[in-house]
């Protein structure tokens, strides 16, 4: 559906986004990963062609990027939702179904699905954050796109409206639409994610379904809380099967390789410390950024 | 395509404020200083007036005589509104950002710049109507107080007329608009189309006027072109300095063509700004 081939922008010296290699199947969630800067934005905004790539080629729907017909198929909310401050939400929406041919009977179905309506006919200058990306979701939404593309779409919302907008995205790949979801709060993509792309310097570092990058960064760790933090650490670097040993406070971070949880907790009664906590953590998508970004 | 624009952009020309705003004060501007002030001024100085002075002022208020004041006060006081409207409604998805989401749902930006430039020559039709309805209805009050017969021209003057307004109007407010395209400031378009249109159109009317062969570039001239659509109408055009524009040059049909120049010109310019540009 989306496929972007060695996809490049430059301005002046400044590269926004480089040899970017990406693709988005049918039907998927794909969550895109980075920090602020980091090059999701510009993208995306290439992928509507509202601006253009300096290198590069890619296409959408099997068409060149920004070609007309390809839009018209898609359902945007990139960066900050920006409408006309002296229109009503209603009439932003309205605004925005005539500019796509679409009738006004297409607006109030969007307003009630992202939980506008009741504030519809207010002025969008009095809209809070959070009123606004519903807004923007809401004109996202018209239309019944094929595909959305969701830039930050958590911004401003509360938890519930943050729990809200992960149900919304996976309803809309569940019933058959696809996804490309940007932010950088990793734990929103981890829920509702598919497959996963990260980009860091305008450079996708890592892509493929979560349990993929997550074995490339490594397997889950054992944390253990046992006295004296400094002795239990020593000890555990000394231990066969371990990979790597971080210590904070009583706090012990434990990298297994071939040892297991067991195999460690007995070593350490055996040797005379007091564990009184020991757990398997598994990998989040925070520890899989700051690995493939690191790297 | 571009119906969907032009509908769009209709909508939401009625719901803009700016546009409005400026839309009423050149109605008032019509009555108020085309109308009301002279009149005063004929009733309070009339009588110290030789009797053809008088006699033209009067007759130039009264129906038959409409577009005397409102054709001429036109290219000078109201050409400038227009190039403000032009240029608030090239700039206004600059300053709000929505350029991103209007084309961010169509990309196709020949439509949507058509539709716009469209949408902002067909506001200014009513915007034309109502100048001259307010010119006709303000000559009939001043008939009825001032006890002279009211008699209006044929349907055929009017229309001419009203085409005229209509031209002039068009051409000054697709000039603000590119500036406006161009510069992406209301601030901006504002000031160098005013710059230009009354400093440095009356400074290249006097060189034109003065050095030998340069006489043509007065016919190119925006308000050179205006001014001669107003006085084939009749009037005499009513200018700030008075150096440029008491005898436009060329003929009307030459004025005609220049401000459709103009608007064609305008166009393309903000077409090939708008295709260009990135919008972040």
């Amino acid at each position: 559906m989306i496929e972007l081939s060695g996809l490049g922008k430059s301005y002046g010296d400044v590269h926004a986004v480089r040899e970017l290699n990406l693709s988005v199947h049918a039907g998927e969630v794909y969550g895109f990963l980075g920090r602020n800067g980091a090059g999701k934005t510009t993208t995306m905004r290439m992928l509507l062609g509202l601006i253009r790539p300096t290198s590069g080629s890619g296409s959408v729907f099997g068409k060149p990027l920004g070609d007309p017909a390809s839009v018209a198929r898609i359902g945007s909310l990139v960066e900050s939702p920006a409408f006309y401050p002296h229109l009503s939400g209603r009439d932003n929406l309205r605004l925005l179904a005539r500019y796509s041919g679409l009738g006004d009977s297409t607006v109030d179905s969007a307003l009630e699905l992202s939980g506008l309506i009741d504030r519809a006919g207010d002025r969008f200058t009095g809209y809070s954050l959070g009123m606004k990306q519903r807004l923007g979701v809401a004109a996202a939404l018209m239309g019944d796109p094929e595909l959305l593309i969701l830039d930050e779409p958590t911004n401003g919302l509360d938890p519930s409206g943050m729990r809200e907008m992960r149900d919304l995205v996976r309803n809309f790949a569940d019933n058959g639409g696809t996804v490309l979801l940007s932010s950088h709060l990793l734990g929103e993509v981890e829920h509702v994610a598919d497959r996963i792309g990260v980009i860091h310097s305008g450079r996708l570092v890592a892509e493929g379904a979560l349990a993929e990058i997550r074995a490339r960064v490594g397997g889950p760790r054992l944390v253990v809380r046992a006295e004296p933090g400094p002795a239990v650490e020593t000890a555990l670097r000394a231990r066969p099967g371990v990979l790597g040993v971080r210590r904070t406070g009583e706090l012990v971070e434990v990298e297994l390789g071939t040892a297991t949880a067991a195999a460690v907790n007995r070593d350490l009664v055996v040797e005379g410390f007091e564990v009184s906590e020991l757990r398997i953590e598994e990998r989040t998508l925070e520890d899989v950024f700051t690995g493939v970004t690191a790297a | 395509m571009i119906t969907n624009n032009l509908r769009a952009e209709l909508f939401a020309l009625r719901r803009r404020p700016g546009v409005l705003a400026m839309a009423g004060m050149w109605s008032t501007q019509v009555v108020v200083f085309a109308y009301l002030v002279p009149y005063i001024v004929y009733l309070t100085q009339g009588s110290s007036m030789a009797p053809a002075v008088a006699a033209d002022m009067i007759s130039g208020l009264l129906p038959e005589g409409a577009h005397y004041y409102v054709a001429g006060a036109l290219p000078t006081f109201g050409g400038p509104v227009m190039l403000v409207i032009g240029a608030l409604l090239a700039t206004g998805d600059y300053r709000w950002g929505t350029l991103r989401t209007v084309l961010g749902r169509q990309s196709d930006r020949g439509a949507f710049l058509g539709g716009r430039f469209l949408g902002l020559l067909v506001a200014l039709l009513p915007v034309a109507t109502v100048t001259l309805v307010l010119g006709l209805l303000s000559s009939g009050v001043i008939a009825m107080v001032n006890a002279s017969p009211a008699r209006y021209g044929d349907v055929g003057v009017i229309a001419l007329e009203l085409g005229s307004l209509w031209l002039v109007m068009a051409a000054w407010g697709a000039v603000g608009f590119a500036i406006g395209m161009l510069t992406r400031s209301p601030v901006a378009a504002i000031v160098v189309g005013l710059l230009w249109t009354v400093l440095a159109e009356n400074a290249l009317a006097l060189l034109a006027n003065v050095v030998p062969g340069l006489g043509f570039l007065s016919t190119l001239l925006l308000g050179n072109s205006s001014n001669r659509l107003a006085a084939a109408l009749g009037s005499e055009p009513i200018t700030i300095t008075g150096a440029f524009g008491a005898q436009p040059q060329g003929t009307p049909l030459l004025a005609v063509a220049v401000l459709i120049t103009y608007i064609a010109a305008a166009f393309l310019v903000s077409h090939t700004a708008l295709r260009r540009r990135d919008v972040t």
